[in-house]
């Protein structure tokens, strides 16, 4: 899969105007001023200076080192009080309250059996707010920026009385900050675990602004050091992405692809092979897979977090299976929500916007744009009503009109990928059942010429408008210090669009995930539960099929289409020889064999009432209707052992999922009387061991997992990370990942209209009688391509110019070559996959600076795929010849989609880097690009689609305070084309550009946040996938009230 | 020790526990037979009963007669396997009496002679006299063009196909053999064979011919199949318990044999020239002859606007009025071929312009082609013979009709389907016909199997399931350019 070079000049022109923007907007402007601290840091039993210990502010990950003399200086932008937190390998951890710049001989503790002395706890702060007359304040923000644990902040307001209460586990010291408006802003230094009767006493001020910058760090040390390549969206980044939702902002992340089907479900993935329902990216909520379970998925955020409860979005991209469980093969994304005891109170957001412009105008005037709104709201409220107990819940509604796909470029025979609709054999990407058809004996010199039925637009069949809503809540209970309970719900319901063998409408499409959990300080056990309910959801060509055969069935149909165009109907007042007559003849009521009516046109009442009977009806013999609701039960535990040897980690787990597929027989072999479940487990464990004075760190885990229906399957993992002079950390790992066939892959057994797809289990194999029986689809095109070339009617061409049977007979070989055999389809197994991986994270000039560099090398055996065969009804081993005429005539041929495992092995490598550079004014200007590509192009037709392009690049450019209270975010967005595979259908993906701006303004006196933006400036649609909608403009306007943060 | 007893125990169920496993498909039901006694199933009539095809009587058509072929799908369902012996052939191509004149020759198979052209044509395999039979008793009475008198007629030993499991050649009869067997239920195909011979020589043979010395290109007369069906229905009325399915004959003329090689080719200026120029004084014979005759006749025309640039075949047409020439020889009868008019399949090529000009310069013998008044006068003759069939239906309640005439119309002008797939009534790729054009391929004896078995399943309450006809082969084809 090769870059075209006008995709690859497109890029590299768009980069180049991009940083030609980039150095004209200059980088000079300063917003805050910094606070300077310099010291010396000393052994406290031997008074030596300290080299190579870590300097930095607590809660932040801004680090810098203290050179051979212990001595360090830094400067942040930032007030005092601020914590320092003074950090050496065989020194215990200090904290040092700041207060002023200069510090001398701070003395460090030598480490002991107890280790660095670091020690989370819960910390209570009870306390009132008053003005300097003693009267209460009200809706005071009180918040902890910084936390030493996590990267977030913790807040809540005081109530009517002034009071305020909060909880949480941390390490002592953390710094208060109390601010509201009107009312000077005050930092507090709290040491003690249980702080009561604070009282804090706030001034007037003729300021009413927050003068709290919160300067996020470029990278936090948990990730920076990992063992992974880790990307990580915190809460802020994600309410100042440039996007209509936050989820978008995902695939401005170096190495991610997206795949978008509705406005709603997009489907994210990393390092190749892509599709529409990813099975092999994990998607993780909370700690509960999101995946439907019937698909094997998770829908983008369809079912996944509200935008006011997110708080960080961490995504891995590559296998890590190891630790994280089998089936993550691409890569992994973490969604986590807000803890309602650490943000507390009440949040809304409301946004207004408008898709769907025309291409190129809009209406008849300047004012007249085109175009539908867009109305999303949210709400969310959160309180610790004790000190043992907080609840949260989140409500969200999002109403549109949904992106359309409207690709007509024909893919069948024809002008092919020119939008021709008057060929005979017209096939068009969108459209639907048009892909029946038939070889009939009315080509040139007796050839045969393949004819189409005449099917539907998708725009004809699915109605786009769609309201969808989130609900969410948890009751957290903290049983004592260590010990916390978690009940936890989430429920999505709505309609979205979802690309995958055929186009499928889901309506009023439910997911419920329900979890308790229990929350120890070395351990966890989970346990939840993830149901699917498909609703009112149909398929497009299901309905486009019912629809047609509703008029005329398949075979009258080309018989009716046959006779009129050799004259049969001459008496009836048929022309012969004309396509289109004869087309609208098998249109038609004209009666031949069998009755007939006039096909059903859309927009007329008959339609419309028949379309209504079809998708109402379960089942793809009738209708169109389908039934998926899928159950799944997980439970899952593990253990740290992390703080019970020094320089030793070790932590365990395990887990058990059970899945209840429930289609009624129409997905599953779930017929009556045919119950069928799938059950899984495995545990892992991990043994980490640091060496060389903390500088390198050697990580090995192992993994054993068993699904019910395939053998156990070990899979190994060993990492080696290395600190290098203080900022340059390198990572080496190795990893062996398998991915259980899913439930869809085990067991589907589904009629797609134009074929059968059926799951790799032996027992729904067996009975096709595949052997000698049936083609690989690559062989029917090998045979056809050579048989139109013995047909061509260009004497030039062709001198010979056989007729459609003597050049069938003539290519009979290459037909016999392709028959399969016994050893060729087998019961499916897990897929592997074995990979080096090699990466380099810094930070440098300062914080300023972040280079991350990742190349890695992927090995796949036993790709599970879908093996496309072509069975004539009758035996090519009974009659090649007949069955050659049989592989091209729909009704005479069964297509089977079958998953199975590749038998050739696959290799991919890929090289990602991600520049970020804050200035000292602030902005903030990145870049990050990812190549990825095959070492070769597989012959092996299981083999996935790549579906990736070869290159892509992403450009940021921001400030979040350009002035006090004003941020802007600019995303922009090149891919190369590429080429695209998958059931639903194969073409091209053109290559693409689009920049996302966005406007912020806080605007502290309501505490709210106005957010001004336009996700595909310049309205250039685009579709990431084949066949899937196309993407336009989505200019919006969004108000967000958050005390904690505005 | 009893925990980590139970503990590794646990542990092993664990991994390799059991896999899933979908439930048994449900069998098809047991064989009913119904009121029917499959006990003896027997089979007696021509070509077509016994697995002729391709004009040859070989071991992969015979397995595929229709007798094989219901009582194969009687034995999927039956608890007991029900026996039906053929006096197995043992031979691949077999013998072709219609393509041996030289040399034995054995089965047809078709051709594609002219890339390019739709028309195909046939070829034979190598053959082999029919052998002895010498296996055990049979149950499929059917000789390959079988006339309904010679049932009776010892003198039937001279078809080698009869002569080869008869008892005793020369003196045994075939109803004895039959009446000896005792049959429970039996297939009953009489008439083919004796219309078809008179039609496929092109109706040269006598219609009314001496019952005793019947041609080979003969017309069984009426009453002599009248009366032979008679006795061959008393004896098996009188002499068994049988019930008895009897075909009716189909309209023969919509068979590929007489329709499938077009009278209408192209041709090109320079050959349109030569055969003009080859009939000129023929045609002056004509054209004199016209001037003054109240029964024209017409001339050859090669040059022609309608259609264009195709020509007719040239015949030798015995119907048409005598031209006595100055020298008193007789001027032959030659015309071209008018639109409904066929050539027939029995033809040795394909009419050509070129070379020895077949259906050119050669004008074809009556023998090779068929008019519209033949097809008039075999339909009629069908239609009497079905009627003495019919007739003879209303007499006995043991003796049911498979109405053929009415089937193959049906698959004739309706067409034919299964299961999606479309069956053509021709002997292309598609088709139900063997490469004679005549005798049904296997495809087509499956067809007709079928309907035996609806009959069957219908008067007796029995349930056999149809065999699944996309499952038997079609005909042979090669490219054959040189």
């Amino acid at each position: 899969m090769l870059i075209e070079k006008r995709s690859l000049k497109v890029i590299l022109v768009k980069s180049f105007g991009f940083w030609l923007v980039l150095s004209l907007c200059g980088l000079t402007l300063h917003s805050q001023s910094n606070i300077s601290i310099s010291g010396r840091i000393q052994s406290s039993s031997q008074n030596k200076a300290i080299s190579d210990a870590q300097v930095g502010i607590k809660g932040q990950q801004f680090t810098v080192f203290t050179n051979d003399n212990g001595e360090f200086a830094l400067s942040v932008p930032n007030k005092f009080p601020i914590i320092l937190q003074l950090r050496h390998a065989e020194f215990q951890t200090a904290y040092l309250i700041v207060n002023s710049g200069v510090y001398q001989n701070v003395e460090l503790n030598p480490r002991n059996e107890s280790g660095d002395g670091v020690r989370s706890q819960i910390i209570r702060i009870f306390g009132s707010v008053y003005d300097d007359k003693s009267n209460p304040l009200k809706n005071v923000n009180v918040i902890i920026h910084q936390l030493q644990r996590e990267q977030r902040p913790v807040g809540t307001t005081s109530d009517k009385n002034g009071a305020f209460q909060l909880f949480f586990n941390d390490v002592l010291p953390v710094v208060l900050e109390v601010s509201s408006l009107g009312y000077e802003n005050k930092r507090l230094v709290i040491d003690s675990r249980d702080t009561k009767d604070l009282e804090i006493i706030l001034g007037a001020t003729s300021l009413g602004l927050k003068e709290i910058i919160i300067q996020g760090e470029k990278i936090e040390q948990d990730i920076l050091r990992a063992d992974y390549s880790i990307e990580k969206l915190d809460v802020k980044e994600l309410q100042l992405a440039p996007s209509f939702d936050f989820y978008d902002a995902i695939a401005g992340l170096k190495d991610v692809d997206v795949a978008t089907q509705s406005m709603q479900f997009q489907s994210i993935n990393a390092r190749g092979f892509n599709a529409t329902g990813n099975v092999r990216f994990t998607q993780m909520v909370d700690g509960m897979d999101n995946q439907a379970p019937g698909f094997g998925f998770a829908m983008g955020n369809f079912a996944g977090v509200s935008e006011l409860d997110i708080e960080s979005i961490e995504l891995i991209p590559g296998p890590t299976s190891a630790q994280y469980g089998l089936n993550v093969f691409n890569g992994i994304l973490f969604m986590k929500s807000k803890d309602p005891f650490l943000f507390q109170g009440l949040s809304g957001t409301l946004k207004l916007a408008a898709n769907r412009f025309p291409e190129g105008g809009g209406g008849k005037d300047f004012f007249d744009l085109g175009g539908s709104g867009v109305y999303d709201f949210s709400v969310r409220y959160a309180k610790a009503v004790s000190p043992k107990l907080a609840f949260k819940t989140n409500l969200s509604v999002i109403s549109a009109n949904d992106w359309a796909a409207n690709n007509f470029d024909n893919i069948g025979v024809g002008e092919r990928f020119e939008r021709h609709s008057d060929v005979p054999g017209y096939n068009g990407v969108n459209s639907y059942g048009d892909e029946v058809q038939a070889d009939l004996p009315i080509g040139p010199f007796g050839s045969n010429l393949t004819v189409t039925r005449t099917g539907y637009a998708e725009e004809d069949l699915f109605d786009y408008d769609f309201t969808n809503y989130k609900i969410s809540g948890a009751i957290h209970y903290k049983i004592n210090e260590n010990l916390q309970g978690i009940v936890q719900g989430n429920f999505a319901k709505g309609n979205t669009f979802y690309t995958g063998d055929n186009r499928l409408f889901l309506r009023n499409f439910q997911l419920f995930q329900g979890k308790v959990e229990l929350q120890g300080s070395r351990f966890n056990l989970r346990g939840y539960a993830t149901q699917q309910k498909t609703g009112d959801s149909f398929d497009g060509r299901f309905l486009a099929l019912q629809l047609m055969r509703a008029a005329r069935s398949d075979e009258d149909w080309f018989k009716v289409y046959e006779a009129a165009f050799t004259g049969l109907l001459i008496s009836r007042g048929i022309t012969p020889g004309d396509h289109e007559v004869a087309r609208a003849t098998a249109d038609s009521d004209l009666q031949l064999t069998s009755p007939a009516e006039d096909r059903l046109e859309p927009g007329t009442e008959p339609f419309n009432i028949k379309r209504n009977e079809i998708i109402s009806t379960r089942g793809f013999e009738e209708g169109a209707g389908f039934k998926d609701n899928t159950v799944l039960y997980h439970i899952d535990g593990s253990y740290d052992f992390a703080e019970l040897w020094d320089y030793w980690s070790v932590s365990l787990g395990a887990n058990y999922r059970f899945f209840d597929p429930e289609s009624s027989g129409i997905l599953f072999p779930d017929s009556a009387g045919n119950d069928i479940t799938m059950s899984e487990y495995g545990g892992f464990l991990q043994i980490r061991r640091k060496l060389l004075t903390d500088k390198l760190q050697i990580t090995a885990s192992a993994r054993v997992d068993k699904n019910e229906n395939f053998d156990p399957r070990f899979t190994p993992r060993a990492s080696f990370l290395y600190r290098f002079k203080k900022d340059h950390n390198f990572r080496l790992s190795f990893q062996t990942g398998f991915r259980f066939p899913n439930l869809r892959e085990t067991f589907t057994n589904q009629n797609l209209g134009s074929a059968q797809l059926i799951g790799g289990l032996w027992p729904l194999i067996s009975p096709l009688n595949l052997a000698g029986n049936a083609f690989f689809q690559q062989t029917v095109d090998k045979f056809n391509q050579s048989v139109a070339l013995n047909t061509n009617p260009d004497p030039e061409v062709n001198p010979l110019r056989f007729n459609q049977e003597q050049a069938e007979l003539l290519n009979l070989s290459i037909l016999e070559s392709g028959l399969v055999s016994d050893s060729q389809i087998n019961e499916i197994k897990p897929e592997q996959i074995r990979t080096i991986e090699f990466g380099y994270k810094s930070v440098l000039a300062n914080n300023k600076l972040l280079i991350d560099f990742t190349y890695y090398h992927n090995t796949y055996q036993d790709f599970i795929g879908i093996v496309r065969l072509v069975k004539p009804k009758t035996s090519p081993l009974q009659d090649m010849f007949l069955a050659a005429r049989q592989i091209n005539n729909s009704t005479e041929r069964e297509v089977f989609f079958i998953y199975n495992n590749a038998r050739e092995t696959v290799r991919s490598q890929g090289i990602s880097v991600n520049i970020d550079f804050t200035s000292t004014g602030g902005f903030i200007v990145g870049i990050n690009g990812a190549w990825a590509a095959l070492d070769s192009d597989p012959s092996d037709p299981i083999i996935p689609g790549f579906n990736t392009p070869k290159l892509k690049i992403n450009y940021t450019l921001g400030h979040n305070n350009i002035t006090p209270n004003m941020g802007f975010k600019v995303n922009l967005r090149t891919r190369s084309s590429y080429d695209w595979e998958s059931n639903f259908g194969d073409g091209r993906v053109e290559d693409y550009f689009n920049m996302d701006v966005q406007l912020n303004l806080r605007l502290p006196t309501i505490n709210s946040l106005l957010k001004f933006g336009m996700s595909n400036l310049g309205n250039e649609y685009y579709a990431n996938t084949f066949g899937g909608p196309r993407i336009g403009a989505l200019p919006y306007v969004q108000i967000t009230y958050d005390p904690m943060f505005y | 020790m009893y925990n980590s007893k139970l503990f590794i125990s646990a542990l092993v169920y664990l991994s390799i526990s059991c896999s899933y496993e979908l439930p048994e498909p449900l069998p098809p039901s047991i064989l009913d037979a119904g009121t029917a006694d499959f006990g003896r199933i027997a089979v007696l009539g021509g070509s077509q009963s016994a697995g002729f095809m391709d004009g040859a009587l070989y071991m992969e058509g015979q397995s595929h007669s229709v007798g094989a072929i219901l009582v194969n799908q009687i034995n999927q369902t039956s608890p007991e396997s029900v026996v039906f012996q053929q006096p197995g052939i043992n031979s691949l191509n077999g013998y072709n009496p219609a393509a041996s004149a030289v040399d034995t020759r054995g089965k047809y198979f078709i051709k594609f002679i002219d890339p390019g052209s739709s028309q195909p044509f046939k070829d034979t395999h190598s053959g082999e006299m029919p052998e002895l039979y010498t296996g055990p008793a049979i149950s499929n009475f059917s000789v390959p063009n079988l006339r309904s008198n010679q049932v009776m007629n010892p003198a039937l030993s001279a078809n080698p196909y009869y002569n080869r499991f008869a008892s005793i050649p020369g003196t045994s009869t075939l109803i004895d053999e039959l009446l000896e067997y005792n049959p429970t239920l039996l297939f009953l195909e009489m008439g083919w064979d004796d219309i078809l011979p008179y039609a496929v020589n092109g109706l040269t043979g006598d219609e009314n011919g001496d019952p005793d010395q019947l041609g080979p290109a003969d017309l069984t007369p009426v009453e002599l199949f009248r009366s032979s069906l008679e006795q061959i229905m008393e004896d098996l009325i009188t002499k068994t318990d049988a019930q008895i399915i009897i075909t009716n004959i189909p309209d023969v003329t919509a068979f590929p044999f007489f329709n499938s090689i077009s009278p209408i080719a192209p041709i090109n200026v320079n050959e349109a020239g030569l055969l003009q120029a080859f009939y000129r004084d023929y045609n002056l014979q004509v054209t004199r002859y016209n001037a003054t005759a109240e029964t024209p006749r017409p001339v050859i025309q090669f040059f022609s606007d309608d259609p264009p640039n195709l020509w007719k075949v040239v015949v030798e047409d015995p119907t048409l009025p005598e031209i006595l020439l100055d020298d008193g020889s007789l001027l032959p009868k030659y015309r071209q071929m008018e639109d409904g008019e066929y050539v027939l399949w029995s033809v040795p090529q394909l009419p050509t312009a070129k070379g020895d000009g077949f259906g050119t310069f050669s004008p074809l013998h009556k023998s090779l082609f068929f008019t519209e008044q033949d097809i008039v006068k075999i339909q009629e003759s069908i239609q009497e013979f079905n009627e003495i069939i019919s007739e003879l239906i209303v007499t006995n309640n043991r003796v049911h009709l498979l109405d053929c005439q009415q089937i193959f119309s049906r698959w004739a002008t309706e067409g034919i389907a299964t299961d999606g797939v479309i069956h053509s009534y021709d002997f292309a790729r598609t088709g139900i016909f063997s490469a004679d054009g005549l005798t049904l391929n296997r495809r087509g004896s499956a067809l007709m199997s079928n309907q035996v078995i609806d009959l069957i399943n219908n008067i007796y309450g029995s349930n056999i399931q149809h065999a699944d006809v996309n499952d038997f082969r079609g005909n042979e084809f090669v490219n054959d350019f040189d």
